[in-house]
């Protein structure tokens, strides 16, 4: 009888053990993601061929840019944001990108588009209507690919104590980031150049930590690769410059006739230049007779 | 023709080496033109008036591609340029110290008022195209860096020197 009952008492303490081991790594699992991996991406192929689309160049021949142009500049559309990049964020990114086209003398204006304006997968219809509301002649899309990886470290065991999970950095966190700013021409639907940016970076943290680590390190990952990209445009538009002069790839002519020449002018004399050198002539006669 | 003439920097990079030269003779409208033609030649009767006629004419060969390069260099944003003035700028300059004296002193100032005006107001004027300031700033130097080196001494104008010997000298 009490070998029966010391049986079935080393039987629930062996179930009960289990149960609190179960309890114990679903805590620690849901703490830490288990190790996770999530994406946000934008592509900016997507948007503008989306399944079921056909491809229609719209024009023959070498394409025409008219100069200097107005430019839209604006995020590809997505469902999602990148992890931890707030509008405000996303804004003064692109004015970033903005005062490296700014500088441009091929540009006329540049001005930043709302996400708003663009609809997923609208293709080169949506963009037309686009640049025909705002004047454009040049749309520069930025799109991106975020990957974010999260992973417990063999020191993750400790998060079974509870209180490691708040105290031990025992999760791995990985963000790779890449973007990417093509510039097209819309009349012409030609793709002018592309700038690329990428960033990849890694943290540690806590279990209890692990999502807001993964948001800060996106974040930051996230303008690393945008200032990356923007260092790459300066480059990418001198390439630009050398393929159409070089290739021919596409032709560049100025807004009010004729080819495309680029920042320039004339040295001119003002009226009252000449009225002073006439002057000055006139003392040096009056001089010499007298 | 306008085209293969005008100082641009693309062409100047592929080895078109007379765009240095010829863009100074190149204008973009009638009054452009018009001006900048008085303008050399009220300069051209000041240089013949002081003797100094054919020696501004040998230094301008000189003097056009000193301003374009020097342009091409310092605007690097800039990618054609077309006119007299620049040049024009520097024969004023070349003349004032040519002639030396308070008038060169006080021209100079002018000059650099002037010059300081084109740049604090670029846009003021009545040009149909934009006017490259930089220019005249760029020709003026160059035509001060041309004078110098051949100033006559202080105190003599090309006249004295040409003068016949005074009295003590028999």
């Amino acid at each position: 009888m009490d070998q029966h009952f010391s049986a079935a008492h080393r039987a629930t303490r062996l179930l009960a053990i289990a149960l609190a081991a179960t309890v114990l790594a679903g805590c620690t699992s849901f703490f830490s993601g288990g190790g996770s991996r999530q994406g946000v991406s934008s592509s900016v192929v997507d948007y503008l061929y989306p399944k079921g689309a056909k491809f229609e160049p719209a024009q023959e021949g070498v394409p025409e840019v008219r100069l200097p142009a107005r430019v839209g500049l604006m995020f590809v559309p997505s469902a999602r944001t990148p992890a931890g990049l707030t509008g405000a964020d996303r804004q003064q990114l692109l004015e970033k990108v903005r005062d490296t086209f700014k500088s441009q003398p091929f540009i006329e204006r540049i001005e930043i588009v709302p996400d708003v304006y663009l609809r997923p997968g609208g293709g080169f219809e949506n963009l037309e209507q686009l640049a025909r509301l705002q004047g454009f002649d040049i749309v520069a899309l930025v799109s991106y690919d975020q990957v974010a990886d999260t992973g417990d470290t063999a020191a993750s065991f400790l998060y079974w104590t509870i209180i490691g999970a708040y105290t031990v950095p025992a999760t791995r966190n990985q963000v790779s980031t890449f973007v990417e700013t093509t510039v097209f021409d819309v009349a012409s639907r030609t793709m002018l150049l592309r700038a690329p940016g990428q960033d990849q970076r890694d943290a540690g943290s806590t279990a209890i930590r692990a999502m807001d680590a993964r948001d800060a390190l996106g974040r930051a990952s996230f303008q690393a690769a945008m200032a990356d990209m923007t260092t790459n445009l300066d480059g990418a538009i001198a390439g630009f410059r050398e393929r159409v002069r070089n290739e021919g790839q596409v032709k560049l002519v100025d807004r009010s006739g004729g080819s495309w020449k680029g920042r320039g002018g004339g040295g001119s004399m003002q009226g009252w230049e000449l009225a002073a050198l006439l002057a000055a002539l006139a003392l040096l006669i009056a001089r010499r007779r007298a | 023709m306008f085209d293969a003439l005008l100082l641009e920097r693309d062409g100047v990079l592929d080895g078109q080496l007379w765009r240095l030269w010829s863009g100074h003779l190149l204008h973009l409208d009638a009054p452009h033109a018009a001006l900048n033609l008085a303008a050399m030649a009220v300069l051209a009767a000041i240089a013949w008036r002081i003797r100094q006629l054919g020696a501004l004419l040998r230094i301008t060969p000189v003097m056009m591609p000193l301003v374009s390069a020097s342009l091409l260099l310092l605007a690097p944003d800039l990618h054609w340029y077309a006119g007299l003035s620049g040049l024009l700028h520097g024969w004023a300059a070349w003349l004032l110290v040519r002639h030396g004296g308070a008038v060169m002193w006080a021209g100079l100032v002018l000059i650099a008022l002037k010059l300081a005006w084109g740049q604090m107001m670029p846009a003021a004027g009545s040009a149909a195209f934009p006017v490259i300031h930089l220019a005249h700033l760029v020709g003026a130097c160059a035509g001060l860096l041309l004078a110098v080196p051949v100033r006559p001494r202080p105190g003599r104008t090309q006249r004295d020197r040409r003068a016949p010997p005074v009295a003590g000298g028999r």
